[in-house]
């Protein structure tokens, strides 16, 4: 059994570049760059788009695309993880192009809907709090969006974040601060518009 | 405090609350805060408790793996092509090897065959 553990290729010691020359006629390798980004990209749909079903599709998606473009992608210094990521943020950007034309409300905001109703009041006013938090998110310019994903659930640093987006550290920095007061005022402007008719009603 | 040092106090937090709450707090209190942070470095907190890594369901994980890998991967020729030359090799001299004996054993009992039926002739004559 040895012999033939032995002679196998270690893919999870390999690197993103190493996997990537042999992915395009080895799927093995294409196998390890699916279970390293699955969850990232997973991540990325799921908080853009707001429901699992739609992060689903999407995600799929950028696994085939990925897959059927492999052999066209060039590391020019933009990590494989960018590449990735550009091609989720284009299928993303179509995906909220048609639903703007069809109007379709995302499933996990109506199921959250549903049960603020059903739940003690504490826990409703925290859901709808961290609700309204994801839909102001979502109500950003994309770049904006990205990254916040990519700050608070890849955990990366400013200087990495440059890397992915073609910026330099400094002007991570300083988007980051105007994305923040960007989302402040959505959330003031959010909770003005949900507070104003129950004042009248009083 | 000018801008700049805000973009660098509200970066800092927020690595720090990454890391760990504890030195987020230590960050802030060596720090003075004007108002104008005060609501920012609120907004990473919340941002903190919302946005967090969720993980996708193992099955859509295993059926998204599967679609991705296709038919192929299940097949025998797919697992056989994936093993290195020197087990091709192994492979083939077994099988010609296999072969040999068989066609060798054949003959050998086609001629055992044909000497016992010549040496029991003369005798069913006797």
């Amino acid at each position: 059994m040895k012999f033939f553990q032995r002679s196998r290729k270690n893919y999870k010691t390999m690197s993103d570049s190493e996997l990537v020359d042999l992915a395009g006629g080895d799927k093995e390798a294409f196998g390890e760059l699916y279970e390293r980004y699955l969850t990232k990209i997973y991540n990325y749909v799921y908080y853009r788009t707001g429901n699992a079903q739609d992060a689903e599709d999407l995600t799929a998606k950028v696994f085939f695309r990925a897959m059927s473009h492999i052999q066209h992608y060039e590391d020019k210094g933009v990590p494989f993880q960018a590449w990735l990521y550009r091609i989720a943020h284009n299928l993303v950007a179509n995906f909220h192009r048609d639903q703007g034309r069809r109007k379709i409300i995302p499933l996990d905001d109506y199921v959250a809907q549903s049960l603020k109703s059903e739940a003690p009041d504490k826990q409703a006013e925290a859901n709808e709090e961290q609700a309204q938090l994801l839909a102001a998110i979502r109500r950003l310019p994309a770049e904006r969006q990205e990254l916040l994903l990519l700050k608070f659930i890849e955990q990366k640093s400013n200087a990495e974040i440059g890397d992915m987006m073609s910026r330099t550290e400094g002007a991570i920095k300083s988007l980051y601060h105007r994305t923040l007061l960007a989302l402040r005022d959505e959330l003031t402007q959010t909770s003005d518009t949900t507070t104003l008719p129950s004042t009248k009603h009083s | 405090m000018n801008e700049p040092q805000l973009q660098d106090l509200l970066s800092a937090f927020t690595d720090a609350l990454l890391r760990d709450d504890y030195e987020a707090e230590r960050l802030l209190e060596r720090a003075v805060l004007p108002r104008e942070a005060a609501s920012l470095v609120s907004l990473t907190r919340r941002l903190h408790g919302s946005v967090r890594p969720i993980e996708p369901t193992a099955a859509f994980s295993r059926r998204l793996r599967a679609d991705l890998m296709g038919e192929e991967r299940q097949s025998l020729v797919w697992h056989w092509r994936q093993l290195p030359a020197r087990v091709h090799i192994a492979t083939i001299v077994a099988l010609f090897g296999g072969f040999g004996l068989l066609i060798v054993g054949g003959v050998a009992d086609v001629m055992r065959r044909q000497h016992n039926k010549d040496s029991a002739t003369p005798s069913t004559v006797r």
